[in-house]
């Protein structure tokens, strides 16, 4: 048996064939939310230096997205877990880091709020903060950190009160933080971390044991809530207008309807002209159907379903438990987070802020899932090295 | 390691991918389901959400068109006689006010246009969520400067368009009015609703949804057709010699209306035309809906006397008699068998000329001459002078008289209808009848409007002279006009004698019937007059309905004197050459 090399060798992208479909659809993807953002702010009047504009701003977005996913992938995602050493310190402060800034958006003067809800930090002087996102980054250092934990030497999966008791406190920890800020990210969360959990092969009966907490929390988070009821009855009737929550799931509805198949031509939607709600966001699908019709949101799910096989092949190929865990968990958030977004789009699902990754605006959420799918292209140039399990 | 612990790890291995593969599989299938969810609300149709689109994000901002205006003659010009102005108004978008806005938009709009703000919350009150509720119309300038200045998106100037009567009452009995909402009320306002109502426009625009508009649906957008112009034949000065006329002579007798007309006997265009009592066509609500009726059109009488020349003429014409023929009339008291008794009025005329039946007014020598003509004669002779039929001058509230049909005329009929009784006729028509003699015979269509321009100036419709019939022939006009003439020289008329100008004309008095006979005391006094002999510029009629007995009642008094007036201010103010004896002498030196 060789002893695994110093510096683990990468596959070229031109030798990786799965790491290049995964970084071509999500820099389509990054594209198609350029043109998408230019168009639903078109008719949005803003002042300021042209670097604050928000079509400006989410340029500069994505192109370091963009810098993001062909360069980082050369990092070695076994530095998660501290190579040979095989304790997941990176990933641990990874997410120390995410939940410290967490637990700072609700200091007053740091934390900022958006509407009610306090969802950033900004750092910086008064002109140049910059803003920060805490959910959008414990939504990827949490699986990262699973993934690392759960696949370090020595880790027994099966045991209850080893790993499944500390890892659902972990979870409730992330999840409440940023439940009672924005229920759809914490949903997010909570679904993939026990994705995570699955994937590495916890007993289905732990898992079961989950329905009943979850359901408890269901009803006092939801059906508790005179708000978020109101938003499950009005994707019920979303004509009602007696319900204001039944507003932006109309629009959205109106948007794809309008729309039609072939759509009304790129730019040429008028619900963005402020009638539908978040439409560079939370309902740029469906402004992306008012414009492009049914053929345009068909043409995006594909790219998603392209990228789903990708990520899929990623984690299959990878030769080592952690890389196909932490493939397999970090391509289940994103997807999971395009399929919400898209059936909240479609109401399918009561209206939350979820927004599409890669494709809506918004700075944080770019970076961190490019950085995501980085990583996966990170596992896939890896998968014919030596297994670093194996090899213990 | 055992082949225990490597079995167990790579069974861990399996179910491991199982799951993957699975956790994948579930994602799959849910954006394939979701790529159907899609397709199939795609396919449910989009006519509904179009609709629902195109009715949350249109504008339509509606352009008023101008109501066409009404010009009347005043010389060589025309001047206005009814017209439409812009006048700013504040309307409220009442959506736009969130309920905690409510108060302080209240109270700075009631400061604005200077209302009660109770009364202002009322309005919205009343309809709240309506995206266009008016709050105050006609707004003066500084309210709709201080509407504007309150910068509100919810709040908003309109403007609407007022009709305006810059001669106040004038002629106000034949325009009619309009109503606030420019509804026509009657009248040329509402004959001429075809030339007058303009189409309103309207542009539609994208807005978004602060209701900025984006821009403009061109194909949408109509433009507005202002309405056509009427010019009318009435002339303005003529119309105040008139309306002053009979005002005056309504006031003087204390009568309950008189009407009067000018005419133009060659061409029928009606040159005056008034009522009185009238109304301000600015407060038509104040005035009593009988105020507001054109008596001239719309309230036959009886005519009386006045009648006589026209009948006598008919007689000469159809050659039973001649202005020369000897007519008994019977010293004052004529009892004919089935014909009743008829007096001369306290008269007692022996032997005479049918002209001077005509001239002194003798009932008997008239129903002597419909003893000649017959039932038959007689009534056709009604008809074509226009009697009993629409004279069709086109205007609202028209009536055609009183002519009963020939089979019910009797014996008393046949010796009464000469003479203006049984038969009931309205002034227009009555003037018209006296036209046609004056005219030489020809009885004309009156004329009232003279052209129509639409609103780029082009005319559209012009009147033209239009014959109805002859009714007799141009010679027996010609002698009745020189008949009329002495009844002004010589006759009952003498109270039309004018300094310059040669008259003709004719006193009536005719009784008014009510229940069971006629009315005690009550008369209806008319004169019809025209000038010059030679070739009449102009007929005017006045009659006074039912002026206090004890002050006067007879044609002569009632009526001539004003006519004289209307007609020697009228002559003069169409330069017409002075034509009197008098005058020619002292021409002629």
């Amino acid at each position: 048996m060789a002893r695994m090399p110093d510096k683990p060798h990468a596959l070229p992208l031109a030798r990786n064939r799965t790491g290049r479909v995964v970084i071509l659809t999500s820099l389509s993807l990054l594209a198609l939310g350029v043109v998408m953002v230019h168009s639903a702010t078109a008719s949005v009047v803003e002042p300021g230096a042209w670097y604050a504009r928000s079509t400006i701003r989410h340029m500069i977005f994505a192109a370091a997205a963009a810098m993001m996913l062909l360069v980082a992938w050369r990092v070695d995602y076994r530095r998660l877990i501290g190579g040979e050493r095989n304790r997941p310190v990176v990933a641990g402060c990874l997410l120390a880091l995410a939940l410290i800034c967490a637990v700072l958006v609700f200091i007053p003067g740091i934390g900022r709020s958006v509407g009610n809800d306090f969802r950033w930090i900004r750092i910086g002087p008064s002109q140049y903060k910059i803003g920060l996102q805490p959910s959008e980054l414990i939504k990827i250092a949490l699986p990262v950190f699973l993934a690392a934990w759960l696949a370090r030497a020595g880790a027994d999966v099966r045991s209850f009160r080893k790993v499944f008791i500390p890892a659902m406190l972990l979870i409730a920890v992330c999840v409440g933080l940023v439940v009672t800020q924005d229920f759809g990210t914490a949903a997010i969360i909570g679904v993939s971390a026990v994705a995570t959990l699955a994937l590495a092969g916890a007993p289905w009966q732990y898992l079961m044991s989950l329905a009943a907490p979850a359901a408890g929390a269901f009803y006092v988070l939801v059906m508790r809530s005179p708000a978020r009821w109101a938003r499950i009855t009005a994707m019920m009737d979303v004509w009602s207008t007696s319900n204001p929550s039944a507003y932006q799931p109309r629009q959205s509805l109106l948007a794809i309807l309008t729309g039609g198949w072939l759509g009304k031509g790129p730019g040429a939607g008028t619900l963005k002209l402020g009638y539908l709600p978040e439409d560079s966001t939370d309902f740029i699908f469906s402004a992306l159907c008012e414009e492009w019709g049914f053929v345009g949101g068909a043409a995006l799910m594909g790219l998603w379903v392209v990228w789903i096989c990708s990520a899929w092949q990623s984690a299959l190929e990878s030769g080592d438990r952690f890389g196909r865990l932490l493939a397999g968990s970090l391509g289940f958030m994103i997807v999971l987070q395009a399929i919400l977004h898209v059936a909240v789009d479609t109401v399918a699902l009561p209206p939350t802020g979820i927004s599409m990754p890669f494709v809506s605006a918004g700075g944080t959420s770019l970076l961190l899932t490019a950085a995501g799918a980085a990583l996966i292209v990170s596992v896939s140039s890896r998968h014919n090295s030596p297994d670093l399990v194996e090899k213990i | 390691m055992s082949p225990e612990s490597s079995n167990s790890q790579s069974r861990f291995e399996r179910r491991s991918l199982a799951r993957l593969n699975f956790l994948f599989t579930v994602l799959l299938l849910t954006m394939a389901v979701l790529a159907v969810r899609l397709a199939t609300m795609v396919r449910r149709g989009q006519a509904a959400a179009v609709r629902y689109v195109e009715r949350q994000q249109r504008m339509v901002v509606p352009i008023p068109a101008r109501p066409g205006s009404i010009w009347a003659h005043s010389g060589q010009t025309y001047r206005l006689l009814a017209g439409s102005k812009q006048s700013p108004g504040c309307y409220v978008d009442s959506a736009l006010i969130s309920d905690a806005q409510l108060g302080p938009v209240v109270g700075e709009l009631a400061e604005a246009v200077e209302m009660d703000p109770a009364a202002v919350r009322k309005i919205i009150m009343a309809r709240r969520g309506g995206r266009f509720v008016w709050i105050k119309h006609d707004l003066a300038d500084a309210q709709v400067q201080a509407v504007k200045s309150l910068k509100r998106l919810a709040v908003g100037i309109s403007h609407e368009w007022r009709r305006e009567y810059p001669n106040g009452a004038l002629a106000a009995t034949v325009l009619g009015y309009r109503r606030r909402n420019g509804e026509a009320g009657g009248g040329l306002e509402l004959a001429l609703q075809e030339h007058l109502a303009a189409v309103d426009g309207r542009e539609v625009m994208v807005a978004d949804a602060q209701r900025r508009p984006i821009w403009l649906a061109a194909a949408e957008t109509i433009p507005p057709h202002d309405g056509d112009n009427v010019y009318l034949t009435i002339d303005l000065a003529i119309q105040s010699y008139l309306a002053e006329a009979v005002a005056e002579a309504v006031d003087t007798f204390e009568a309950k209306w008189g009407v009067g007309v000018v005419v133009q006997p060659t061409t029928g265009r009606i040159l005056a035309m008034c009522s009185a009592p009238s109304f301000d066509p600015h407060r038509y609500q104040e005035a009593q809906a009988a105020h507001r009726a054109n008596r001239a059109i719309g309230s036959p009488f009886e005519p009386g006397s006045v009648a006589k020349p026209l009948f006598a003429a008919v007689a000469v014409d159809q050659g039973l008699a001649n202005y020369q023929t000897l007519i008994d009339c019977e010293d004052g008291s004529y009892s004919a068998r089935r014909g009743g008794r008829i007096t001369d009025h306290g008269k007692a005329f022996g032997e005479m000329t049918l002209e001077d039946v005509v001239v002194f007014s003798s009932n008997i020598g008239m129903a002597k001459i419909g003893e000649r003509l017959g039932n038959g004669r007689l009534h056709a002779a009604a008809m074509r002078y226009g009697f009993g039929a629409k004279t069709g001058i086109g205007l609202p509230g028209e009536s055609a008289g009183i002519v009963r049909p020939a089979d019910q005329w009797n014996g008393y009929s046949l010796r009464r209808v000469p003479f203006g009784q049984e038969i009931s006729v309205s002034a227009l028509q009555l003037v018209m009848a006296f036209s046609a003699l004056a005219n030489g015979g020809q009885l004309l269509r009156p004329q009232l409007v003279d052209h129509v321009r639409d609103a780029s100036n082009q005319v559209v419709w012009r009147s033209e002279r239009q014959v109805v019939r002859r009714v007799v022939s141009a010679r027996t006009a010609a002698q009745a006009v020189a008949v009329m003439e002495q009844v002004v020289q010589r006759g009952t008329g003498k109270a039309c004698r004018l300094d310059r100008w040669s008259s003709f004309g004719k006193t009536g008095t005719g009784q008014i019937p009510g229940p069971g006979g006629y009315v005690d005391g009550a008369y209806t006094g008319s004169f019809v007059g025209g000038a010059p002999v030679r070739s009449p510029r102009v007929v005017c009629l006045i009659s006074v309905y039912w002026p206090d007995k004890s002050k006067g009642y007879y044609g002569s008094k009632v009526a001539a004197p004003y006519v004289r007036k209307v007609l020697s201010r009228t002559l003069a103010y169409l330069d017409v050459p002075p034509d009197a004896p008098d005058e020619q002498l002292a021409r002629a030196r």
